[in-house]
């Protein structure tokens, strides 16, 4: 007999016999039991580990000085929250942050999904494998050393500007990394550059998990190759997709901190400068958590937020839910 | 003449050690307390070592974490053969910690957990306040009173500017006094400078018209590549161009000490727009300010870059010391040299600033229970001799650059002089030496004993080094003691964010206008950020900081 | 794929050609920095400074390597990063893995909120300062712990299973459920086998998080017994990171005179990502070619 079952049969036997239920609860917790015996102990460490830490958050009301308790510290309502909203940069870290998180969104999620799919159509075993292990080693470069080699691809001397320079494409050396209206294009292709291969690995497993079988039965339903991969691969992946969709969207407000740091620089300030690293430059380096937390506070919220309504939209619409 | 003198001070020392010991007998038995392992290990068998120094019968331990973003490993490495030599002779052991997390996180965590060492090095004014509102610090004042006689004899009259309002000392101050050497001005590549036959150069225009015939005259470099007069990166400073134009550390002073900052100057249209020329021309660096160091230090070392205005070591690191090891055709003239340049109508250049009150501090927590002790060392560390063994490392080993005989007789070690003067020093050897490792209260003037030699090793032999003497003499008169314009922003004042913000939207805004197409253009976008920064803020900022100096120069005079 | 049931038309073929020329470019793309990273840290470290060096070092030499290897911490902070990839990764899949599991079945009346308080920890947390201390509470400062403990369970991976797992036909576990079978039992015979995929991608998921964590090690574990090799290597990389805070010019050239050299950089980078770069292809085998359900049924 099947829990689902099982279930509505104790359900009609005890309407039906008018017993409270209260009675239902325990005769469900007793079946639940060994479930409910594996949840405490995960409970408990996300009390002590998440929750616990959480008073943190209060940080964000009052005016904190390191050493004091948070909890007797000089309350000031949302005087942090209301100091980064009127902050004279507040349009332009808003803008970069929504924009270059954005493009990371729109091009950067998509693109791993097609590699993996790309991947999967290589027919020779041993170069698939190889190249799947080669492309997730730009995930191992740290930005330090990414942006330096950026530096000498695209700086005023560098390989690109001698390239066009040499195609006669340009006459005069154009400085990529100086000029901002070509920071969000360049921070955007980096990002994808670093993250593709990495990515992929989680829609290769989902595809992996995609019954043998549905091929089969494909095949002899006459579906060509093209076929296949539009009614069997992706459907098969779409639970993964939207998963990672729905959490993608939740993270909007982060959009970096390290490239940004390393990639821009004083001349592109206006457009790299995002909440994360104004918050740092804000916060933490002048000493003032409290600040650096509200600004925390209020990414939470929204992310939070964005999630729940993603999560809403395609519970409706596809029928598939995070919660 | 010079032995005899040494001998006497180190006889005064071994006296005020013994006198700061009695006196703090005294001040035991007076205050009831039990004496101290210090005052109790003063007994008359005590060995004195060949530097003075008490050696205690109990080893000392110190714990500190010093509060400089460092690498931990290099820390651990360059701090074993000191720590070994101190134990050996001086019966001290200093665990110090050095991380490369932001030390104004680390202390602050250290604030919210209650968990920190004893003495913690180079803590800053804002940290200071912090620590000792909260209670955390001790008040070193009955320490130096005791055991510190050398620490007031060292900073003498400027003792009293490191009290409170009470009169009462929290920190010993790091890197104070005047260190007379220049270290900012305007360089060019010396052997092409004297092919052309050493035109002279005494105004920015002068420095310009010379660098572009050199532009002419080396356009590209042996491999092709495109050379510039002139190049920028993020540790130069706008405020090392002001000073051509006689601004002091970026503000113009009236006679009434009213400070404007350079946006609100004609001069600093002025320097703008000189820049800008280079731009123009093809002469700048187009990644002036793009360039990392590492992109900086390739340009320099492929012999692209004519020239720079900035700190001293920038294009010596980056330009000869790379050449002299790499090209077995190195002469010694193929180096960058500093001149002083200066505006026809600036009084002086005021290229380099000195701030004799020091970098920061060195506290005593409340954690601390050998106070007495620990203060006895620090008050060694800052005798003459003292400083030498803190500051040059271990003498009289193999790789030692200095020999200490006893009684305070002392001298360089020739070989590593000589190869400072060739240039063939080895720093990674002098580092492991563990000089400037142990800096609790390091002055940088001219130690008093024989006025001369000072805490950088390498500083010490400028007038026999043909390049330095010469940067020297070149920076004559750039010198000046910008001690009063020392100004603090705390976290709660509320000018704090809006300097942040001023000085994010500077760097940007004066880029901007130095890489404009046009000379209208710069003066455009020199005008357009003036008057934002003036919106912002710029004015309380020279208001605020016109106060504090004020403050500064009435309570020092 | 290798799937022998579907033709390839000449449209294939031609995909397969511009797949596999893409393929080739994109490699290259991917794999260049690592040809570069390999060229500098083997040049000579002064002449590495003056730049231009793309595949082949221009004045050969392994002072860097060898350097490296003179480093004693060298050896225990390898053995420290392997312990922690294992400890972190085994403890992560048992804990992350169960935990998927309880939130997959579907009618557990703890469903629902075992999911939600998981995601909102994706959103909030305490912030430095009172993790700081919980951490230095609960004692896991300076010791081995506290790599493993604050992480076996994660409410992304979590996610990432259990969207997976929900997927199984219930039948399967409702039979086992009918034999007898208690939920732990259920998890491991069932459903762990079943889930290999998603569960090899985890693992590597936390197994290289492990292996490049540093950040904590700096942070809890200043103390450098138990420094991996990551730390070691961020080190380097984080002298590089400009400190303006620094206006006395004699200590900026001390700085500055003090940092390492690119190659040196460069050969801490090849020596500390290559090993976990070579674990990848272990796990590959579960990605290539699908799973068949109904073996497992039968």
């Amino acid at each position: 007999m099947s829990r689902v079952a099982a279930d509505n049969i104790l359900l009609d036997k005890d309407s039906k016999n008018g017993k409270s239920k209260l009675n239902l609860f325990f005769r469900r917790l007793r079946r639940e039991r060994e479930l409910w015996l594996i949840s405490i102990p995960m409970i408990v460490w996300v009390a002590i580990f998440a929750y616990y830490p959480m008073y943190g958050v209060f940080m964000s009301f009052v005016d904190y000085i390191p050493g004091k308790e948070i909890f007797s510290s000089q309350w000031v309502g949302f005087k942090w929250f209301m100091e980064f909203f009127t902050s004279p940069d507040f349009g332009i870290i808003m803008r970069n942050t929504l924009v270059i998180s954005g493009l990371n969104l729109l091009i950067g999620f998509p693109a791993p999904i097609l590699l993996a799919i790309l991947f999967n159509e290589i027919r020779n075993k041993y170069f698939k494998k190889t190249i799947q292990s080669i492309s997730y080693l730009p995930y191992f470069i740290s930005w330090v050393v990414a942006a330096s080699l950026l530096y000498s691809f695209l700086g005023n001397d560098g390989i690109l500007n001698d390239m066009l320079m040499r195609l006669g494409v340009l006459n005069k050396s154009v400085s990529f990394l100086g000029e901002s209206k070509y920071f969000w294009t360049i921070i955007t292709a980096a990002n994808i550059w670093k993250n593709i291969g990495w990515s992929t690995i989680i829609y290769l497993s989902a595809i992996a998990g995609i019954d043998e079988e549905l091929y089969q039965a494909g095949a002899v339903d006459g579906l060509g190759r093209f076929g296949a991969v539009w009614h069997i691969t992706l459907p098969g992946i779409r639970p993964t997709i939207i998963l990672l969709w729905i959490l993608a969207v939740g993270g909007l407000l982060n959009a970096g901190f390290e490239q940004q740091l390393l990639i821009g620089n004083v001349q592109t300030r206006e457009v790299w400068d995002v909440i994360d690293t104004y918050a740092y430059r804000f916060g933490v380096q002048m000493g003032r958590y409290s600040y650096g937390t509200a600004v925390g506070l209020m990414k939470s919220v929204i992310g939070l937020g964005l999630v729940l309504l993603t999560n809403k939209v395609s519970k409706k619409a596809m029928g598939l839910s995070i919660i | 003449m010079k032995k005899i003198i040494s001998t006497v001070m180190s006889f005064a020392l071994i006296a005020s050690l013994a006198a700061g010991c009695g006196s703090n007998e005294n001040a035991g038995n007076t205050n009831g307390q039990t004496p101290s392992s210090a005052a109790a290990s003063t007994s008359a068998n005590q060995k004195v070592n060949e530097y003075g120094w008490a050696v205690p019968e109990k080893t000392l331990e110190i714990t500190a974490y010093q509060a400089d973003k460092s690498n931990p490993d290099t820390v651990a490495k360059n701090t074993e053969l000191i720590n070994q030599y101190l134990l050996e002779k001086f019966n001290v052991k200093i665990n110090k910690t050095q991380l490369d997390i932001d030390p104004n996180e680390k202390l602050n965590l250290m604030l919210a957990s209650n968990d920190y060492p004893d003495v913690i090095i180079a803590m800053n004014d804002d940290n200071l306040s912090k620590w000792k509102s909260q209670g955390k610090i001790q008040e070193l004042t009955p320490y130096v009173d005791e055991v510190g006689s050398d620490i007031k004899t060292a900073l003498g009259d400027t003792y009293k500017r490191y009290l409170d309002e009470n009169g009462k000392l929290y920190g010993i101050p790091r890197g104070w006094g005047l260190l007379p050497l220049p270290d900012r001005s305007a360089h060019i590549r010396w052997d092409w400078y004297n092919e052309m036959g050493s035109p002279k150069i005494e105004t920015p225009d002068d420095y310009y018209t010379v660098l572009k015939k050199m532009l002419e005259q080396h356009s590209r470099n042996s491999k092709g590549e495109k050379a510039y007069a002139i190049s920028w990166n993020e540790n130069c400073n706008i405020e090392t161009l002001a000073a051509i134009w006689g601004l002091k550390d970026g503000y113009k002073e009236a006679a009434d000490h009213n400070l404007t900052h350079w946006l609100n100057t004609p001069e600093g249209l002025e320097f703008t727009k000189y820049f800008n020329r280079f731009y123009r021309e093809g002469m700048l660096d187009p990644d002036a300010f793009i360039n990392k160091f590492d992109d900086w230090k390739t340009k320099f070392s492929n012999e692209r870059i004519m020239g720079h205005i900035g700190n001293w070591w920038e294009s010596w690191n980056a330009g000869h010391e790379i050449w002299q090891k790499s090209d077995p055709n190195w002469k010694e003239d193929q180096r960058y040299v500093q001149i002083k340049i200066k505006a026809p109508q600036a009084e002086n250049a005021y290229l380099a600033p000195k701030d004799t009150f020091g970098w920061n501090y060195t506290v005593i927590t409340d954690k601390c229970k050998d106070a007495v002790e620990i203060m006895k060392f620090i008050n060694f560390t800052m005798t003459p001799i003292g400083t030498r063994l803190v500051s040059w490392g271990v003498p009289n080993t193999a790789d030692s650059n200095w020999k200490y005989d006893g009684d305070g007789k002392w001298s360089f070690d020739e070989t590593a002089k000589q190869s400072l003067l060739s240039g063939n020093y080895d720093y990674t050897k002098h580092d492991l030496l563990g000089g400037s490792q142990f800096w609790f209260g390091v002055q940088q003037s001219p130690l008093p004993d024989d006025n001369t030699s000072v805490c950088w090793y390498d500083q010490n032999f400028n007038q026999d080094s043909k390049w330095k003497k010469m940067f020297n003499d070149n920076l004559k008169g750039t010198i000046w003691d910008s001690t009063a314009r020392r100004i603090t922003f705390t976290p709660e004042n509320p000018l704090t964010p809006v300097k942040q913000q001023i000085e994010d939207s500077i760097k940007t805004g004066w880029a901007k206008a130095v890489l404009s197409k046009t000379e209208e253009d710069c003066t455009a976008n020199f005008n357009e950020l003036r008057d934002k920064m003036n919106k912002a803020g710029l004015h309380d900022i020279e208001k605020f900081r016109t106060e504090e100096y004020k403050k500064n120069l009435e309570a020092w005079k | 794929m290798n799937r022998t049931y579907y033709k390839n038309g000449i449209g294939g073929n031609i995909f397969d050609a511009a797949n596999t020329l893409f393929m080739i470019l994109f490699a290259f793309l991917m794999v260049y920095p690592f040809i570069n990273l390999l060229a500098v840290s083997l040049n000579d470290g002064i002449d590495a400074a003056k730049g231009g060096i793309y595949f082949w070092p221009r004045k050969f030499s392994l002072e860097s390597y060898s350097y490296m290897l003179q480093n004693k911490n060298l050896l225990k902070g390898a053995v420290i990063s392997v312990l922690r990839v294992v400890a972190g990764t085994v403890t992560c899949l048992l804990g992350t893995g169960l935990l998927s599991y309880v939130v997959s079945v579907r009618n557990f009346s703890g469903r629902r909120f075992m999911r939600v308080i998981f995601i909102i920890t994706m959103y909030f947390s305490g912030g430095l300062i009172p993790t700081y201390l919980l951490i230095l509470k609960l004692h896991l400062i300076n010791s081995f712990n506290v790599y493993w403990i604050p992480h076996i369970l994660n409410a992304y991976y979590m996610l990432i299973i259990a969207s997976y797992v929900q997927d199984i036909p219930e039948a399967l576990s409702e039979s086992a459920s009918m034999d007898g079978a208690g939920d732990l039992r259920i998890f491991f015979q069932i459903i762990a086998p079943i889930s290999l995929p998603v569960f090899a991608c985890i693992a590597i998921y936390v197994g290289v998080s492990q292996w490049n964590s540093w950040f904590d090690v700096q942070l809890y574990n200043s103390n450098r017994k138990w420094d991996n090799l990551q730390i070691m290597l961020n080190r380097l990389l984080n002298e590089v990171q400009g400190e303006q805070e620094l206006r006395d010019a004699q200590l900026q050239y001390q700085k500055f005179r003090n940092m390492s050299t690119v190659t040196l950089r460069a050969a801490t980078t090849i020596l500390v990502t290559m090993p976990i770069v070579f674990i990848y292809p272990f796990f590959q085998k579960y990605f290539i070619g699908g799973i068949t359900i109904g073996a497992v049924k039968g």
